[in-house]
């Protein structure tokens, strides 16, 4: 059984959201690539969705266009998950390899996705006071990639629920952190290179006069 | 070779042309001292034409007759077309008529027992229909009535009521009466609202009615905390704290059908700041915290190293419903349409003809609007420029719901101010009503966003009736494709199937 082919592992796992993860464990039928497109998939949509939803449901600033924040929400966002997952399940006896974590992290995010796109077309067609269909889309979105998501993080480590929910806090504090340290970071390399500039200046005082 | 040098003079003459254009142009241009503004969708502001330009300055003595004036602090316009100023320092009262020659002047006031009594720095005044005055002597701590000669008829005293603090002084800056002649009374300090009180001509006496129209305490972060505390704390802690009061009325302004304007100065309050009261106390401009009105600046502005947040200080109703707003943060006078839609801003700080120094009171006649500067003592008179009577023209008809009609108004303000916002919404409902939909969505956009959503609906309609047949037809055809498609690959699968059963059997 199955045997279903690896590009339709993502919408197996969408629609069988409790035991989709064990099986695609199982089946050593996670593929990076696909995880990546994933990942891609959503940082377009989030572009799209600031441009392309309809105007009634817009709220965006759309006179200037920024690609930096989306990225940052999408792509820094989930490979700090990732890292800061695995950071976590190392502590927490996790049995997930970064390369896992980040297939199966990807592969909840499906319904997300599909959803999303899904709103954009519809906000293009629904009125001002229609707004509840896109709502109860976005709900049962948000709650199937929240399980989704669970159920990632207890197939990967192969956790139990507790540990599983307190696994996602402390990723959460992680995320934070590595934050935290990569402002730390740029900050301390800005400091660095103001250092250099001002020596460099003062040199060339020093040498022209 | 004759020809380059004729080539040569026609450019350098076309040069000093355009030179002595520019010059033209600029002296032209320098006569307004601000440009005009107006907000986007996104709160952006945009230049704009200027509705208003300044036409003249007078001072007090500049006026035959009538002498300078000491920081006036009200300009009110009678129903008889008078200009009635409170000459505060000077505690007196001038009458100017509508081209601002003087007419008269009253210096004393003649009690009911025939003595004289004078005003002790009066700071507002209301004159009704039949030209009596009521005004607001500030230090005396009394608002007066009196007829048009000087005889008060009635004295309104602090209330003597439990409901009125009476730790607080009772000093009068505002005045207002309505038709039935009840007296609205802002007072320095008190944060309850109007006082309101009814009188009695024959017998001579007042009634303290109580408070009109209060102003909320805005839920700020530190008036959270002080909830939060007042659970802990004791009574005797709690009462050393800092109270939070409502922010108190500045000023405020009655129309003709009888509802009270009231403005607000406080940087700190957002909501409320220019409030239309029905007779019950209710305010009418209120979206219940959705999307409320604003008014003044947007937010805070941040210029040469300063921040401004308006400051709105003085309010006044036209007869054709206008509102006009004087900001005293950048001296500014904001106009709103009846809708509290912007229309104009105009005015700015300075010495310059059309800039204030301390702007305190506007009023406004026909197509002007006056503005009284208390440091300046002088009234600036500011008239409608082509553009604010297009304006005006489109606004009053779009307001009567006459939206054809206002349509070439507003395609001729489009032609001088293409970011004029209020004249897309104008054109949109315009072509809503002859049912080109379509068009009316792309006024629309990035204009409002109700509208877009009706001349949306309107044009889907069309949209799915005149392509009912090709949508069924789309829809069925995809239906019974999508069962040929199950079914072939059924079979497909099942002959698979046959054939590799087949296989292992042979």
């Amino acid at each position: 059984m199955m045997d279903i082919p690896k590009y339709k592992w993502p919408l197996h796992i969408a629609t069988h959201p409790f035991e989709g993860f064990e099986d695609l464990r199982w089946k050593k039928a996670g593929s990076m690539k696909i995880a990546w497109l994933i990942i891609a998939l959503t940082f377009i949509v989030g572009v799209a969705q600031r441009t392309l939803t309809g105007f009634i449901y817009n709220t965006s600033y759309v006179k200037v266009f920024n690609v930096v924040p989306i990225l940052i929400s999408t792509i820094v966002l989930f490979l700090c998950w990732v890292f800061g997952n695995w950071a976590v399940g190392t502590f927490l006896d996790g049995e997930g390899t970064v390369k896992n974590i980040f297939i199966f992290s990807a592969y909840a995010l499906v319904p997300k996705i599909i959803a999303d796109i899904v709103i954009i077309i519809l906000s293009n067609f629904l009125l001002h006071n229609e707004a509840m269909f896109i709502n109860i889309i976005y709900y049962i979105s948000m709650i199937l990639t929240i399980t989704l998501i669970f159920n990632a993080i207890r197939a990967v480590h192969q956790y139990t629920i507790p540990r599983t929910i307190a696994a996602i806090f402390l990723t959460l504090v992680a995320i934070l952190i590595i934050l935290f340290l990569i402002v730390l970071l740029i900050t301390l390399f800005q400091q660095v290179y103001v250092f250099a500039l001002t020596i460099y200046t003062e040199l060339g005082y020093r040498f022209n006069v | 070779m004759i020809t380059v040098p004729i080539i040569k003079r026609a450019i350098s003459l076309f040069c000093v042309a355009v030179i002595f254009a520019g010059i033209v142009m600029q002296t032209a241009l320098a006569y307004e001292p601000y440009d005009g503004y107006n907000y986007d969708w996104w709160g952006d502001p945009v230049p704009s034409q200027n509705g208003y330009v300044p036409e003249f300055q007078v001072r007090g003595d500049q006026i035959a007759g009538a002498g300078s004036f000491s920081e006036p602090n009200d300009l009110f316009l009678s129903s008889k077309n008078e200009f009635y100023v409170v000459d505060t320092k000077n505690n007196r009262i001038v009458v100017l008529d509508k081209d601002l020659n003087f007419l008269r002047d009253y210096r004393t006031f003649i009690n009911k027992d025939g003595s004289e009594t004078t005003l002790n720095e009066p700071k507002g005044i209301y004159v009704d229909e039949n030209g009596n005055m009521y005004i607001a002597d500030t230090l005396n701590e009394r608002v007066i009535g009196c007829d048009s000669t000087g005889n008060i008829f009635i004295t309104f005293m602090k209330p003597t009521n439990e409901v009125y603090p009476q730790a607080n002084a009772f000093n009068p800056v505002k005045v207002l009466v309505d038709k039935s002649e009840n007296v609205f009374i802002l007072a320095q300090g008190v944060t309850m609202g109007a006082v309101m009180y009814t009188f009695d001509r024959e017998s001579d006496t007042t009634d303290f009615k109580g408070f009109y129209g209060t102003n909320r305490v805005q839920a700020t972060a530190a008036v959270i905390a002080n909830k939060f505390w007042s659970m802990i704390l004791t009574r005797e802690q709690m009462m050393a704290r800092t109270r939070a009061v409502p922010a108190e009325f500045e000023n405020f302004d009655i129309d003709s059908d009888g509802f009270i304007y009231t403005v607000t100065r406080s940087q700190t309050q957002t909501t409320g700041i220019l409030k239309k009261l029905n007779p019950a106390g209710y305010n009418i401009f209120d979206k219940a915290g959705y999307d409320d009105y604003y008014f003044g600046d947007w937010g805070e502005l941040w210029y040469n190293g300063k921040t401004y947040k308006s400051e709105i200080i003085d309010v006044d109703v036209a007869d054709n419903g206008l509102i006009n707003i004087i900001d005293y943060e950048t001296k500014r006078v904001f106009q709103y349409s009846e809708e509290c839609d912007l229309l104009f801003v105009f005015g700015g700080a300075g010495n310059q003809l059309g800039l204030f120094t301390y702007p305190v009171a506007v009023e406004s006649l026909d197509q002007r609007v006056y503005v009284l500067d208390m440091r300046k003592n002088n009234i600036t008179v500011f008239k409608r420029t082509t553009f604010g009577e297009y304006v005006h023209t489109a606004v009053d008809l779009f307001q009567k719901g006459r939206y054809d009609e206002a349509i070439e108004p507003w395609e001729e303000v489009l032609r001088r101010d293409g970011n004029y916002w209020f004249a897309y919404i104008g054109i949109g409902n315009a072509l809503m009503n002859k049912g080109e939909f379509k068009e009316a969505m792309e006024y629309f956009k990035f204009n409002h966003r109700r509208g877009y959503s009706r001349a949306f609906k309107e044009y889907r309609a069309q949209v799915l009736k005149d392509n009912f047949e090709l949508i069924i037809g789309g829809i069925v055809v995809i239906w019974i494709g999508s069962l040929v498609l199950v079914k072939y690959r059924k079979k497909k699968k099942l002959a698979r199937n046959a054939d590799r059963s087949g296989g292992n059997k042979s």
